[in-house]
């Protein structure tokens, strides 16, 4: 017998359930907010005011991330009412806040919890009695507060701003974990968990490398890379029940997959046996391919516009990866990004057709960026250096990325406007390749 | 809990299906990696056992079956020809040998293009050692980019390390 007769080692995949890899994240401000909406939380429930499933605290934090509050620390609330009478309109707003949340949040013994929740408007009430603006009762179950206080987060935001909040959504990443005993080695895991890094789980794992997570758009797949055969190959798995299907597997490179818009097809790239990969797209039904891109440089990372119409990729074929859009029907390809050395990871952000985050190097090393394609402007978000792979939320308003943090790998997320800069520590490895699902 | 149950099913599948590939010829296919992140399981898993690398090299008279690339380039440096040599002769005399080259790139910069550039790096390799007479069927290539670095830290000297192929010998021959 042959003891190396194998040219596939084939790596056996467990999908597993255990919660207790629940990683406990805590999100650091790393940056400061200004010209947001100054809005105060008062606690709901004062018996357990530190308690990190206190939905007061939940909707003050989400609020305080988005990048469009200013949430009132509760060291400074002048009072802490439950009941819109009791509160003193004229002693909020002479500390200049618009907007006041009160609420309760009451077990009520069989496992339930009973939450009321009331929005007031401070800025235009003339009288002393502050103006109802949402009045909302819910009784859950215990483990439903943490979504409770996320999707209170989300009614709060668009009544606040006019657009929907993402507060309820989920990230997919992978988390790299070395072995302990041999650290040379790592255990790969694709990871689903809420918006906030809180409840993660892994879809999977493997002894070799997991890439490139993304969402299909109605959030119920995730298609990605694996090199589980020591080959990539590209994969998606039902959320939900981790059923998987293997969708790629043409020799070479096997990459960088992305959902069409309308969730019928994929964008990706393979090399086709060749060096240099191109980029095709993959329909679904029929597995049929059509080959986009037909050089030999590296043609990766397909993002498609919000229309289906039209993707942006990677390419060095200019000498250095820049950013570039192909029109599908007549394959025709224009450079967008002139600005620098090196621009890559490229997306369109949300409700702005003409704004596309991506990941750019200046001396300041590798920040996440957002580039105007109308007006050529460049603004640089991030000051870290070490980021990658920009994954904007739904509604344009967030981006998360990975960085270096003390040797490790961190999940962050900053605000397109820059102001709010948080990170989302795991306990131990790296997490990186983050990617933002759909509503 | 109907989630739960899924779950449950699932790994015994999972368990199942590893079960019956030990059945097989392929003892080297057996694994699980029990636990995910915890590492149960490691003593049987191959992709955990450097033993074969360490073979290889000491029947190649090498140290180790690595080529290193300079920032941003696929030239191969000639003191890594040597290395290639070791690899092309034992190639010629074993037509049954299998390897595996595996190219890597340094962590800076986007994922999905480092593979392109790793990619680069694994076909410069197999492309020099067809021009020194190996079949060209006794060889692949795989990219993988920054997924694998070979030391953890953010300066030159770990890029440096990171910037590499590795050969490795799935079949001996």
């Amino acid at each position: 017998m042959k003891k190396y007769s194998v040219w596939t080692l084939i790596t056996t995949l467990m999908i597993f359930f255990s919660s207790s890899a629940l990683a406990a994240l805590d999100i650091q401000i790393t940056r400061g907010v200004v010209r947001a909406i100054p809005i105060a939380i008062v606690p709901f429930d004062e018996n357990n005011p530190n308690s990190p499933n206190d939905i007061s605290r939940i909707v003050a934090n989400d609020l305080s991330h988005s990048g469009q509050f200013q949430v009132m620390p509760q060291s400074n609330l002048p009072q802490k009412p439950h009941d819109a009478d009791a509160v003193s309109a004229d002693l909020w707003k002479t500390l200049g806040l618009d907007d006041l949340v009160i609420g309760s949040s009451v077990p009520t013994g069989n496992g339930q919890t009973k939450v009321d929740m009331t929005l007031l408007d401070l800025f235009h009430s003339n009288q002393s009695t502050p103006t109802v603006l949402m009045r909302q009762s819910y009784t859950v179950a215990d483990s439903q507060t943490r979504a409770l206080a996320h999707h209170i987060s989300d009614i709060i935001y668009e009544k606040l701003t006019g657009e929907k909040g993402v507060f309820s959504t989920r990230l997919a990443y992978v988390k790299v974990t070395p072995l302990p005993n041999n650290p040379r080695h790592k255990v790969y895991a694709l990871m689903v968990s809420d918006v906030d890094g809180h409840n993660a789980k892994p879809l999977l794992t493997s002894t070799q490398p997991i890439m490139s997570p993304d969402w299909s758009p109605d959030g119920k797949q995730i298609v990605y890379v694996s090199f589980e055969t020591k080959l990539p190959q590209i994969f998606t798995s039902d959320v939900a029940t981790g059923q998987r299907r293997l969708i790629s597997s043409f020799p070479g490179i096997n990459g960088a997959p992305s959902f069409s818009p309308d969730g019928r097809s994929l964008a990706v790239a393979l090399s086709m046996g060749k060096t240099n990969p191109n980029i095709y797209t993959i329909d679904l039904g029929s597995g049929r391919l059509n080959q986009l891109t037909n050089d030999a440089s590296i043609n990766t990372e397909p993002s498609w516009a919000p229309d289906g119409q039209s993707i942006l990729f990677t390419s060095d074929r200019g000498g250095a990866p820049q950013i570039y859009s192909i029109d599908l029907a007549s394959k025709q390809t224009q450079r967008m990004t002139y600005l620098g050395s090196y621009n890559a990871s490229a997306t369109y952000l949300a409700g702005n057709p003409t704004k596309i985050s991506l990941l750019h190097r200046d001396d300041r090393g590798f920040n996440v960026a957002i580039y105007d394609l109308q007006s050529g402007t460049m603004q640089i978000l991030t000051q870290g250096g070490y980021l990658e792979s920009p994954s904007p939320a739904p509604n344009g308003r967030m981006i998360v990325y990975s960085t270096n943090v003390g040797g490790r790998r961190m999940l962050g997320m900053v605000s397109s406007n820059g102001q709010v800069n948080i990170r989302l520590p795991e306990v131990s490895g790296d997490a990186q390749a983050p990617a933002w699902s759909p509503y | 809990m109907k989630t739960s149950l899924k779950w449950a099913m699932m790994l015994l599948i999972a368990v199942a299906l590893a079960a019956c590939s030990s059945k097989s010829d392929d003892k080297n296919a057996t694994s699980v990696v029990g636990g995910g992140a915890t590492g149960a399981g490691v003593g049987t898993n191959p992709d955990f056992d450097d033993s074969m690398d360490a073979r290889m090299a000491k029947i190649l008279g090498i140290e180790k079956n690595t080529i290193y690339f300079d920032f941003d380039r696929d030239t191969i440096k000639p003191e890594y020809m040597s290395i290639l040599q070791a690899n092309a002769d034992y190639l010629k005399k074993h037509p049954n040998a299998r390897i595996l080259i595996a190219g890597n790139a340094d962590p800076r910069g986007s994922r999905e293009y480092n593979i392109g550039l790793g990619q680069r790096r694994a076909d410069v390799v197999r492309q020099r050692l067809v021009t020194m007479g190996v079949n060209a069927n006794q060889m692949r290539t795989v990219s993988y980019g920054s997924e694998k670095p070979a030391v953890s830290g953010n300066d030159d000297f770990a890029y440096s390390q990171d910037r590499r192929d590795d050969i490795t010998y799935d079949n001996a021959g």
